[in-house]
């Protein structure tokens, strides 16, 4: 607090004492953070994990449902991250380069669990998991609902829709990526809402939560 | 590619929008998914570099990886599982020198001198006499170390994948490779950690998230008076303040026939430590002093002169400084009328503009919520981007949705994320503002 800041008597500095809010004050920037990394001094591994795996870790558990799962794939974008990091040629894109190979392993995640399904390893695809951490069993009930629904569609069409309609990104930043073009993506999308919104119609606790949105999207 | 910018939906892009989720559903999906505990960001890490690129171990499969695998080739497998215990590490070891492990498990120092922990890989941790600490778990890459009490002289040799984890008390302090002092008092209920090389990640209750500590700096958490500092240990050791002659000669503020400071020896401003008998209000420098810790010396000073005539002669810097002594020392009453006075007598001062947080904090401890809130407003009003600006509105929304609920509270919320979008507040504010 009110100490006194600046030059103190034009010689010493008086000792810093402040309330601290933790925030990115003082901290390198994704640049430097980079540079460490490559120079493989670990405590960039260590900041790079703090300052982006909420983020990664949203995106997936948001897509999959599941904490149990997104912790372990949280994980393997990083390690991968760390492994590929000479790759990044603009350090300063650092946030996108994660985002991406977060949407990649998200993609290679979903189709590992259709394969699962194929080999009958479990009924449903899933491995054993901790259940969806809602705060209510109403929303626990619904959400289960939901995922199960989108369980239902390909990699590659659930990850658009979540990409879309959960993350809410534009359809230019989900074609890029997910390195597909916007005519793709756009199909997609459309198609992936198709399919949800005849499933949640049928369903009596979504139907709830199907909504219009004019004559232009009553297709 | 960038993420940070929404790009606007074009009307062909608004013709491939489906029916399905509803807003209602998103904000639900967003309130109750997605949000890692600090927990899972401090084990999570932990994992990751245990295996991380430059371990020169072969990458571990997880099960789940492998059942497609599983399923066609289970001979396959049987060689995975054969490479893996093949390459599988020992645990390291732990030997006690001076002290022995008591019944419960803790070391027990035997001589006047220190304990010392020492592990194989090198790493060493001295305790101090009257130090209760254990041993939680060891592995290969570190070790878990619980301090239940007393001060621990942390050195951990830094290799590639280390990890280690410290408990004290509720906190969790985790190391990668890095020396530093850890002290846990579990009567005052107070953390010190003071860094001398390396990093630190210290996460436990008064934070949003973990606090990342460099080499060199010092961090207080006293979980009772909910205060959380952090300083520079180049600062504590700054040299003492110039002599008041050598600062008149320097243009300092110092006045024409006040008699000279009385020396101040690092002994006697310990905490605690009485402060000396014959000096004055004009004289004495508590901004200097109050790092060290005497908290309970700064006020008792002031009650000595009298706290009134205190008020109405210190300058701002120890009107702060006393403040601030009687905040950490628990004397709400003190602090609340330095800090007035700091207002009344200094207005428009940096320090005044501060002392309207510093009061909406201590009306927050005293739950007189409105009174904390026209506090945080009036900050607010002085400095839109003051040092507490970020903290303050992010003070007021919790204290608005608690006075008068979420619907008052989204606005203070919207106004958060549109300021402070990466602010320690942000989380909760977006979860406020997508509730229902």
């Amino acid at each position: 607090m009110g100490h006194p800041r600046g030059a103190w008597w034009g010689v010493n500095r008086p000792p810093t004492l402040r309330l601290v809010s933790v925030d990115r004050a003082g901290e390198p920037d994704d640049v430097a953070l980079v540079r460490a990394l490559v120079a493989r001094e670990d405590w960039a591994a260590t900041a790079i994990w703090h300052r982006y795996a909420p983020m990664v870790y949203g995106v997936l558990d948001r897509a999959l449902g599941s904490a149990g799962e997104s912790e372990d794939l949280t994980q393997e974008v990083f390690w991968r991250i760390f492994a590929a990091i000479r790759n990044l040629r603009e350090p300063s894109a650092l946030r996108s380069f994660i985002y991406s190979a977060t949407v990649r392993m998200l993609r290679w995640h979903l189709r590992s669990k259709k394969l699962r399904r194929i080999f009958l390893l479990s009924n449903s695809g899933e491995m054993p998991d901790r259940p969806v951490p809602a705060a209510d069993s109403e929303g626990r009930e619904l959400l289960g609902r939901f995922y199960r629904l989108l369980d239902t569609l390909s990699a590659n069409d659930r990850t658009s829709f979540v990409l879309r309609h959960v993350e809410g990104l534009g359809l230019r930043e989900i074609a890029e990526a997910t390195g597909a073009s916007l005519a793709t993506v756009k199909r997609r999308v459309r198609r992936a809402s198709d399919r949800i919104t005849v499933l949640a119609k049928a369903d009596p606790e979504l139907v709830h939560y199907v909504v219009r949105r004019g004559d232009s999207d009553d297709r | 590619m960038s993420f940070d910018a929404e790009i606007p939906m074009t009307g062909k892009d608004a013709e491939n929008t489906a029916e399905f989720p509803s807003e209602a559903l998103v904000q639900l999906i967003h309130t109750q998914q997605g949000h890692m505990s600090v927990r899972q960001r401090i084990e999570g890490g932990r994992s990751l570099l245990a295996r991380s690129m430059w371990s020169r171990r072969p990458r571990r499969w997880s099960m789940r990886e492998m059942g497609p695998v599983l399923a066609v080739a289970v001979v396959v497998i049987g060689l995975v599982i054969s490479a893996r215990g093949r390459r599988a590490t020992s645990a390291l070891s732990v030997a006690v020198d001076g002290g022995h492990l008591d019944r419960e498990g803790f070391v027990q120092a035997e001589s006047p001198r220190p304990a010392r922990l020492r592990f194989s890989d090198g790493t060493e941790v001295l305790l101090d006499r009257d130090t209760r600490a254990s041993v939680r778990s060891l592995d290969s890459h570190g070790a878990r170390v619980s301090l239940a009490e007393g001060t621990a002289h942390v050195d951990v040799l830094h290799k590639p994948g280390t990890s280690w984890l410290f408990d004290a008390g509720p906190f969790l302090v985790h190391v990668t490779g890095t020396s530093f002092t850890l002290a846990w008092k579990a009567a005052d209920q107070q953390l010190d950690l003071k860094m001398e090389r390396g990093t630190v990640e210290v996460s436990g209750p008064l934070s949003d998230g973990s606090i990342l500590l460099r080499s060199g700096q010092h961090l207080i958490v006293r979980v009772r008076q909910r205060e959380t500092l952090i300083r520079d240990v180049e600062d504590e050791a700054a040299p003492q303040r110039p002599a008041p002659e050598a600062r008149a000669a320097e243009g300092g503020e110092q006045e024409a026939g006040t008699p000279a400071m009385t020396a101040v020896t690092s002994a006697a401003t310990g905490a605690g430590a009485p402060l000396h008998a014959s000096r004055r209000i004009e004289n004495v420098d508590w901004s200097a002093e109050l790092p060290k810790g005497g908290f309970e010396a700064i006020v008792e000073e002031a009650e000595r002169w009298g706290v009134e005539a205190t008020l109405n002669k210190a300058s701002s810097e120890n009107l702060a400084a006393l403040a601030d002594a009687a905040r950490y020392g628990r004397r709400d009453d003190v602090a609340r009328r330095a800090l007035l006075a700091q207002r009344r007598r200094f207005p428009g001062a940096s320090a005044a503009r501060d002392a309207s947080f510093l009061l909406g904090r201590l009306e927050e401890s005293q739950h007189d919520v409105a009174g904390a809130i026209e506090w945080f407003d009036r900050y607010l009003d002085e400095s839109p981007s003051g040092t507490y600006a970020s903290e303050a509105l992010g003070r007021k929304m919790i204290l608005v949705r608690a006075l008068y609920g979420d619907a008052r509270a989204r606005a203070v919320a919207a106004s958060y994320l549109s300021r402070f979008p990466q602010g320690v507040y942000a989380a909760r504010a977006q979860a406020l503002a997508r509730a229902p």
